[in-house]
Order: C-alpha cells, then sequence, then structure tokens
C-alpha cells in the first residue's frame, strides 16, 4: 500500500515536473523562435522609423550619387580631351618631322585599356546608386557602403588613366626633344 | 590715235605690276599658313596634374555626413 502510494507520489512528480518544464520552455524558448520569424510591435515600430529617416535624406543623398557621377564624366572627358591633343601633336607635327615613338601603339592600347577600366567601374557605382532605395530595399546603408567602395575603384582607375595619358605625354615630349618640368602631380597621386 | 591706246596700254599693264607688287608686299597668307598649337607637352601635363581626384573623396565624405543617421 505504501509503495503504492510512494510509486503515485514518484509519478505525480514527474509529471508536474514535465509541465513546469514546457512552461518554461514554451516561455522562453518559444519566444525566441517567435522573434526569429516575426517581427515583434516593437521592432516593426523600428524598422518604420528607420525607413522614415532613410526617406528624409533620400533625395540629398541620391543628389550626391547624380554629384559624383558628373564629377567622374567630367573627369574622364578632360582626360579624352589632353589624349586626343596629344596624339593630335604626335601625328601631325612630329611624324612629319620623322620624330616617332617606337611603343606609341602600346601606348595607346593602354590608354584604352585604362579608360574601359574607369567606364567599367563608374557603371558599377551607377548601377548600385540606381537600385538605392528607403522603402525597397532592406539595407541602404550597405547599399551605401557598397557604393562607396565602388567609387574607389573609380579613383583607382582614373588614377591609372592619368598615368596611362602622362606616359604617352612623356614619350612625345621626349620624342620631340622638350623637357617637362614636373612630370608627376604635385598632391594626389 | 595710236600712241594713245599704247601708253594706255602700257599704263595698265604697270598699274596691274604695281598693284600686284603691292599685294605680295602686304597680303599676309593665314590660308595656308601651319596651325598654330599653343598647347605644349608641359601645359598639356599641368593639366593632366591639376585634375584634383582627391575631390571624389570629398564628396564621399559628404556622402558619408548625409546617410550617417540612416
Amino acid at each position: 500500500m505504501t509503495q503504492a502510494i510512494s510509486l503515485n507520489s514518484k509519478l505525480l512528480k514527474i509529471i508536474i515536473s514535465s509541465i513546469v518544464f514546457s512552461l518554461i520552455y514554451f516561455l522562453l524558448v518559444g519566444d525566441v523562435f517567435a522573434q526569429s520569424t516575426s517581427p515583434t510591435p516593437k521592432q516593426a515600430r523600428r524598422d518604420a522609423q528607420k525607413v522614415k529617416v532613410c526617406q528624409v535624406h533620400e533625395k540629398t543623398i541620391e543628389k550626391r550619387f547624380s554629384n559624383l557621377s558628373e564629377l567622374v564624366k567630367k573627369m574622364v572627358s578632360k582626360f579624352d580631351a589632353i589624349s586626343t591633343r596629344v596624339q593630335m601633336r604626335y601625328t601631325e607635327r612630329l611624324v612629319p618631322a620623322g620624330k616617332t615613338i617606337n611603343n606609341y601603339d602600346d601606348l595607346l592600347t593602354d590608354i584604352t585599356a585604362k579608360k574601359a577600366a574607369v567606364d567599367t567601374a563608374l557603371s558599377s557605382a551607377q548601377a548600385t546608386s540606381e537600385n538605392f532605395s528607403c522603402d525597397a530595399s532592406s539595407d541602404p546603408k550597405g547599399q551605401i557602403t557598397t557604393y562607396r567602395e565602388d567609387m574607389q575603384s573609380v579613383k583607382d582607375a582614373l588614377r591609372d588613366y592619368r598615368k596611362s595619358i602622362r606616359n604617352l605625354i612623356v614619350a612625345v615630349a621626349t620624342a620631340s626633344g622638350e623637357k617637362l618640368k614636373s612630370p608627376e602631380p604635385a598632391t594626389n597621386e | 590715235m595710236n600712241r594713245n591706246i599704247l601708253s594706255l596700254v602700257i599704263f595698265v599693264i604697270v598699274l596691274l605690276i604695281a598693284a600686284y607688287a603691292l599685294f605680295t608686299i602686304l597680303y599676309k597668307p593665314t590660308a595656308y599658313a601651319p596651325p598654330t598649337n599653343t598647347y605644349t607637352s608641359e601645359a598639356d601635363l599641368e593639366e593632366l596634374n591639376n585634375e584634383d581626384l582627391d575631390r571624389i573623396d570629398s564628396n564621399l565624405e559628404q556622402l558619408d555626413r548625409e546617410s550617417s543617421s540612416i
């Protein structure tokens, strides 16, 4: 009889313990799962606020993207103009005078390749900027970071492009017997 | 009559020769002159080096400030 009571008591303890553990599990672990699948109202409010803050700055950021693209395009067209001018001087003045550059074609090939690299890097940056949106994107901040990296690539490509034009200028100057004072830029090389 | 015509012809010929001489002295041909290219390699290089690539960085810094609160 006492054995039966003791058995029932143990069984009761096990059942109660199971219920308590189940409750704790659903209260704690269940809540964690709920958070990972759907946002709580508090988090949803925070996200909405983030989108609003982003929207306030959206136009300014888009304008900045546009300004940067224009700036790079102006630099490229200036480099293009200088390169064309140097090539014309070579073909119109030096070549008729019998002054030629042995690796002239290589220099031009390098210029073409470096300009193509600038175009590719700029296209990538522009694509990133066009995809920027506070509403549609889940990570607008991340998009800005990507754009920043793209623009650094554009800057590096521009630097290489300038260097290839500089090589052509130096070659033309050497062929024409012109002495150069400052073959290297003073600051931003 | 014939002498007068001859004098007139000689006068015209002398006038034409004088006009031609004056023209060649005063007229400076420009159409066939070689193009005066004022650019030199030094000028090209200076213009190339003056293009400040750091302006990209200053714009990116402004972008950072504008997007800091996002």
